[in-house]
Formats: C-alpha cells, sequence, structure tokens
C-alpha cells in the first residue's frame, strides 16, 4: 500500500510537472535563442546566395523549380499569366495570405526563423517598417544587380531602405490624378472637359474656393472630397519629398501641416462629405452622385472605383492634380534571406517589374502599367485602344503617363516609423472632423507619435 | 387569480422583449448575408436582400468546405484532447499530495495571466522544431494544456469527487487510472461538457495561431480563410457576415446539444467554488 502511494505520488509529480513545462513552453521569452537561430540561418543563406548565382551563371536558359509567392488576391497568378509561357519550367505557388494579417505573418515566420516564402509582398502603409528589417536580400549588388534605369525616378525611394539598398520593387505604377463626376463638374465647373477644368483648377488655393462654391450652391448636398481621408490623399503630392522622420526628428511641419490647413479649411467651408474611407459607407458614396472629386491612382479606377460603381459608363473624368502628381500605394516584391529559390524568385519579380512582356501582361490583365520605364517612351499604355467608356472615352492612361513622366511627382523616402504615424495622422483626421484646427492638431499629432516611438524628438 | 394572470402577462411580456433583443442581432446577421456590401449601410434591413446568390457564389469563390472540415477536425480534437489533458491533470491536483503540489498549480495560474501573444514567437519556433508547422497538430495539442481547463477540473474535482468512495475503491482493488476513469470521470461529466464547449469554441475561433504556424491554404482554419474575402481595396462584408452566419451553426447546434450540460456545469462551478 505504501509502495502504490509512493508510486501514486511520483506519477502525479510527473503529470503535473509536464503539464506545467507544456503550458510555460508557448509563453516563455526566447529571443536570445531566435536571434542565434537567426545569425545561424543568416550565415546559411549568405553561402546559399553565393552557390546561387554561381548555378545561376551555369544554368542560364535553364532554370527550372519551384517558388512560393504570399499573396492575398488573385493580382499575381492573373498579372503573370504570360510569366509561365516564357518560363515553362517554373512553377509558381501561390499561398492566400490575408492582408490584414500579412505584415504579422511575415514577421513572425522571419523572427521565429520559419518557412519564408521566396517572394514576399510590401504593401506601401507597411513599407518604411518591413524594408527596414534586415531579412531581405539586396537587388542593386550581386547576384541581381538591378539597373536604377530600369525604373522611373520616382520609384527608387519607395524601394530602398534606410541604407539607401534597394530591396523590394514596386510592381505597379501608383501616380495618382483626380478622377472626377462629369455631371456634377458640368453643374459646378460648366464644363466637363478635362482639358478645360485643368484650366479653371490651376491651384490648390482654387480647388478650396471652388469647394465653397460646391457646398453653398447646393445647400450642404454635395461636397468636393468624400471627407477629410479623401483631401489628405488628395494633397499628399504636395508635400511628399522630404520623409517624415530626419534624423530621428519629427519633420511634420513642412510635410504635413499645410496639408493639415488645406484641409481645416475645407472642413470649415463644408465641403468635405463625412465618409470615412475604406468604410462600407465610403464604398457606397461613389454610387451617390454627390461627391465631385477623387484621389485616383491608377489601381484606384479598376479596384475601388469599378468595383464600387459599377453601372456607370460615362460619369467619371480624369485630371492632373494641380501640383503635378503624386504616388499613392502600391506593392513591391522583395526576397527573403530565407527564400531558398532566390535565383527563381529574381527572374520571377525581373520578368514581372521590368520588362516589357511582364508589363503587356500585367497591363492586359489588371489594367495598371508597371515601373518599368523602359516602356514608357512607346505607346504600350497610352493606344487609343486604352481608350476607357468608363471615363467617357477618355484615355485616361495617357493622363496617369503624363503624371508619370512629370520631373514634379515624386515620393516621399520611407521610414520604419511611416505606419505608425500615418495612424496617428487618421487619428488627428478624425479628431479634426469635429473642428480642431491643423495648428491645435500638429502638436497632438506629434505627441500621438512620441507616445509610440519614444525615441523620436519632435 | 387576474392578479396573478396579470403578473404572467407582464412576465411573458418582458421575456418576450428579452428574447427579441438577443435574437434580432442574430435575425439581423442572417439578412445581412443576403444584400450587396454596399446596400447594407443604407440602414437597418429587417427583410431579406436579393443577393443571396451572388454573397454564395463569392463564399464558394474560396475554397469554404476545405476550411469547415479543417476546422471541425481542429475545434473537435483541440476539445477532446482538452478534456482529457485538463481532467488528468485537474484531477491530480485536486485528490492527490505530492511534492511541490502548490508552487506547480501557482505556476499553472500565473500561465494565464500571460497574453499567448508574448510567446508567439517562442511558440512558433518551437512548432518548427518538432516539426508540426505546416499541419493542423500546433492547433490541436498544444491547446490541450489549457491553463484554465486545469484551473476548472481542478475546482470541479476537489469537492465534486467524494474522498470516501475513491477510498473504497481503492479497498475494493480499483488502480488509479480506472479509479479516474470509472469513478472520477463520471463525477466530473458536467464540468467536462462545459470545458469541452469551451475549448471548442475557443478553437473555433481563433485566428492568431492558424495564421503563424500555417502557410498551406488547403490547411486554413475558417478565421483564416474567411479573411481572404477582405482584400487590400474592398471588404465583401456581406460575404464575410454570410460564411461567419453559416459557421456558426455548429455552435449553436452543439449548444443546443448540450446546453443541460453547460448550463450545470457552470452553475456547480459557481455554487462550489
Amino acid at each position: 500500500m505504501n509502495k502504490n502511494l509512493n508510486f501514486r505520488k511520483v506519477v502525479s509529480l510527473t503529470a503535473a510537472i509536464a503539464m506545467t513545462v507544456t503550458m510555460l513552453a508557448g509563453c516563455g521569452s526566447n529571443n536570445e535563442q531566435a536571434a542565434q537561430s537567426s545569425g545561424q540561418a543568416q550565415t546559411t543563406t549568405s553561402t546559399a546566395a553565393e552557390s546561387t548565382a554561381a548555378e545561376s551563371t551555369s544554368q542560364t536558359g535553364a532554370l527550372k523549380g519551384e517558388i512560393t509567392q504570399w499573396v492575398w488576391g488573385d493580382y499575381e497568378k492573373k498579372g503573370a499569366v504570360d510569366f509561365t509561357k516564357t518560363y515553362p519550367d517554373i512553377k509558381v505557388n501561390y499561398v492566400m495570405v490575408p492582408q490584414n494579417d500579412y505584415v504579422k505573418k511575415l514577421q513572425t515566420t522571419a523572427a521565429s526563423n520559419g518557412d519564408m516564402p521566396d517572394v514576399a509582398n510590401l504593401e506601401m502603409t507597411a513599407r518604411g517598417s518591413l524594408a527596414n528589417l534586415d531579412i531581405w536580400e539586396k537587388l542593386d549588388a550581386a547576384p541581381y544587380n538591378l539597373n536604377k534605369d530600369d525604373l522611373v525616378p520616382f520609384a527608387i525611394p519607395i524601394s530602398q531602405n534606410k541604407k539607401g539598398d534597394i530591396v523590394c520593387v514596386q510592381i505597379d505604377n501608383c501616380v495618382g490624378g483626380y478622377a472626377y463626376n462629369r455631371e456634377l463638374a458640368k453643374k459646378y465647373f460648366g464644363t466637363d472637359d478635362p482639358a478645360e477644368l485643368e484650366k479653371v483648377l490651376t491651384n490648390w488655393d482654387v480647388f478650396v474656393q471652388k469647394g465653397k462654391e460646391i457646398s453653398e450652391k447646393s445647400g450642404g448636398k454635395n461636397f468636393l472630397f468624400a471627407g477629410s481621408d479623401d483631401a489628405y490623399y488628395a494633397l499628399i503630392g504636395l508635400y511628399t519629398k522630404e520623409p517624415w522622420v530626419q534624423d530621428k526628428k519629427l519633420n511634420l511641419d513642412t510635410t504635413v501641416l499645410p496639408t493639415m490647413k488645406y484641409i481645416e479649411q475645407m472642413i470649415k467651408d463644408k465641403a468635405l462629405g463625412k465618409y470615412v474611407m475604406w468604410t462600407p459607407a465610403w464604398n457606397s458614396s461613389f454610387a451617390s452622385n454627390t461627391v465631385v472629386f477623387y484621389a485616383a491612382p491608377t489601381w484606384f479606377v479598376p479596384f475601388v472605383m469599378k468595383a464600387n460603381d459599377k453601372d456607370a459608363n460615362g460619369k467619371y473624368g480624369l485630371i492632373t492634380p494641380p501640383n503635378g502628381g503624386y504616388s499613392w500605394g502600391g506593392t513591391a516584391y522583395g526576397i527573403p534571406k530565407e527564400s531558398k529559390n532566390k535565383e527563381l524568385a529574381w527572374t520571377y519579380i525581373k520578368w514581372f517589374t521590368m520588362s516589357r512582356e511582364g508589363s503587356e501582361g500585367f497591363f492586359r490583365t489588371q489594367g495598371t502599367p508597371t515601373l518599368y520605364s523602359k516602356v514608357y517612351d512607346t505607346d504600350l499604355y497610352t493606344n487609343d485602344a486604352n481608350k476607357d467608356p468608363y471615363f467617357g472615352g477618355q484615355n485616361i492612361m495617357q493622363k496617369y503617363m503624363e503624371i508619370a513622366k512629370n520631373p514634379n511627382t515624386q515620393t516621399r523616402p520611407m521610414t520604419e516609423y511611416d505606419a505608425g504615424i500615418y495612424d496617428s495622422i487618421v487619428v488627428v483626421l478624425r479628431a479634426m472632423d469635429t473642428g480642431l484646427s491643423a495648428d491645435q492638431a500638429l502638436p497632438k499629432l506629434k505627441a500621438d507619435i512620441i507616445k509610440k516611438f519614444p525615441e523620436l524628438q519632435q | 387569480m387576474s392578479k396573478k394572470k396579470g403578473l404572467n402577462i407582464i412576465g411573458f411580456v418582458l421575456i418576450l422583449l428579452i428574447s427579441v433583443v438577443a435574437i434580432l442581432p442574430f435575425y439581423t446577421m442572417l439578412i445581412m448575408g443576403t444584400y450587396y456590401t454596399n446596400d447594407l449601410f443604407t440602414g437597418m434591413k429587417f427583410i431579406p436582400g436579393n443577393y443571396l446568390g451572388e454573397n454564395i457564389k463569392t463564399l464558394f469563390s474560396i475554397d469554404i468546405l476545405a476550411f469547415y472540415k479543417n476546422s471541425i477536425i481542429v475545434a473537435g480534437g483541440s476539445a477532446i484532447l482538452t478534456v482529457i489533458v485538463c481532467a488528468m491533470a485537474g484531477f491530480a491536483f485536486a485528490k492527490y499530495k505530492f511534492l511541490f503540489k502548490k508552487t506547480l498549480f501557482s505556476s499553472v495560474m500565473v500561465t494565464m495571466m500571460i497574453p499567448m501573444q508574448l510567446g508567439l514567437v517562442a511558440f512558433v519556433i518551437e512548432m518548427q522544431a518538432v516539426g508540426w508547422r505546416n499541419s493542423l497538430l500546433p492547433l490541436i495539442i498544444p491547446p490541450a494544456a489549457s491553463a484554465f481547463g486545469v484551473f476548472w477540473m481542478t475546482q470541479f474535482a476537489s469537492s465534486a469527487i467524494p474522498d470516501e468512495v475513491m477510498e473504497s475503491a481503492r479497498i475494493d482493488g480499483c488502480n488509479e487510472f480506472t479509479l479516474f476513469v470509472k469513478i472520477a470521470l463520471p463525477f466530473m461529466r458536467a464540468a467536462c461538457m462545459t470545458l469541452a464547449l469551451l475549448a471548442f469554441l475557443w478553437s473555433w475561433n481563433n485566428l492568431l495561431t492558424p495564421l503563424v504556424v500555417i502557410s498551406n491554404e488547403s490547411l486554413y482554419t475558417i478565421p483564416l480563410g474567411i479573411r481572404q474575402l477582405s482584400t487590400t481595396f474592398r471588404n465583401d462584408t456581406a460575404a464575410q457576415v454570410l460564411g461567419l452566419s453559416l459557421t456558426t451553426l455548429p455552435i449553436l447546434l452543439l449548444f443546443s446539444a448540450f446546453s443541460k450540460s453547460l448550463i450545470s456545469g457552470l452553475s456547480a462551478a459557481a455554487v462550489k467554488g
């Protein structure tokens, strides 16, 4: 009996310890180990990269194998349909990862030394922080040797990390114009002709003035823009040449404050609707015929306007913004250091982003140009076949190409703080919607950012 | 008599009102799945719309049936294992005396206070090390060691199983395992059913763990799979609501089937503390 009791005690103790250890295993911090394994992995990877480069030279023209890309839609699958014709022996496996959770998955996988994809997507919002993680191959260095001249100049700042290394290549040219509702333009501007409208709307002060007129004439029923988010995006083109953070110091007085002042004025004039961007209510604003202008980059036309306002042929027009243009959004492709098929991944990215064939395929299937500069002087995007009935037969690609070639079209260099700063801007915009002035909003914006990133200075 | 009747009517009306308040969100959820997303935000909808077919088509554009199957395997497996592991651990903590018992029980309790997110990277490394990544195992086996489950079972077992019955069984020659299976478990039935339902629910709704350990679409569970209907540019709320409505059905069925056990388990634990 006593022996039995001792046995019971041993069994109970063992079971309880096993339980406790199992539960604690998932809870403890293991950063050191993670860092060590990550270091080991990096060493292994560079050796792999070297051998891959060597194999690349010997295997030119005989590329074979499989690569995996994490995607959040069928954008790539459709866009790369011709890739498999050129490279029949390269199979691309697309793994759907929800877009909202993409960064979390990528970061966790990288930190845990897990199986990274061969090609990863870096969407613009999170690109600043992702690109600055030391997990990417340098594409402007050997063995890749990306030629910067293959891309339009404004694509470079949005492909680099803070050291200036190119770590990704954006697939889509996201320059933006202003799409407008032709019927409302005729009503308030007396014309729906894009050229005539551009002559009227020569600068932002005129724009704001016209917003006030629209609100007054319509009795507050029609708006210049759908909301303050839209106005913010429409204006970012004016102030995107400098980064939001320079030498660990916030640089918002010249980059964000002027935009906020215009927004303050438009809110006072009741020129902005109450739609919060990306909400379903905002989606329905397109069909509501109450909003005159939308900031419309290239992707906005197929994925937002045509998706939310389906039967609207002839309803819209497109003009160049007063300052020349801006770039908003976009998805870039990078090769993680952990990729086991770097050469194939680079072949895929290069074909997609820097080849005539890839540009043609992507434009044909997605209606969006790439940033490959060598086709910009051809009529690939601008020929008459591209006239869009949705825009009343206007050749909107011609307009986008004008904007893309405009030397004033620039992009803001990325920082790892951008996503956090943008979230704070959105919070402050909501406060401005309820009457906060730009001068009151700026200190709040800075304080909110410093709370997130205490290492930064105001 | 008429006063009693009056009170009954008031009681009935009150219950009716409370029922409406409870059922209305579920009803509107079902109705929302029959509309075009943009139309959902033009006012409350009480009558079914005409977009159900399109939403079903959208829903089936993703591999919803595979996600459903995976969720059932994961939630079912997790519920069964959680009950087995936690019942055994709870029984051990409640009925045996052994070295460091209090310390071990306290450390189990401490893990309840630590958010899962904090140990996420370590958890993923662990799963990678044991070769379970890209399989359903990390969603089924580790959750079985549920701190709450152990606490729940310990509390229940300590008061629900009389020591005298256990002693009698031992005198009659019952070994410890048989004692647990044949004597203890029947006493813990209500708590087991409650824990099984809760474990099923946690697992069914879990998004974070599948997100970080699975990179193979064919193994996605419903919460992860259904998010494919939301992209950078558009959130198909109606199709997502329809999908979620359909996926709440197993939970509703389970609750209906085991509601008595769940309620008795909850109330017993509440009384026994």
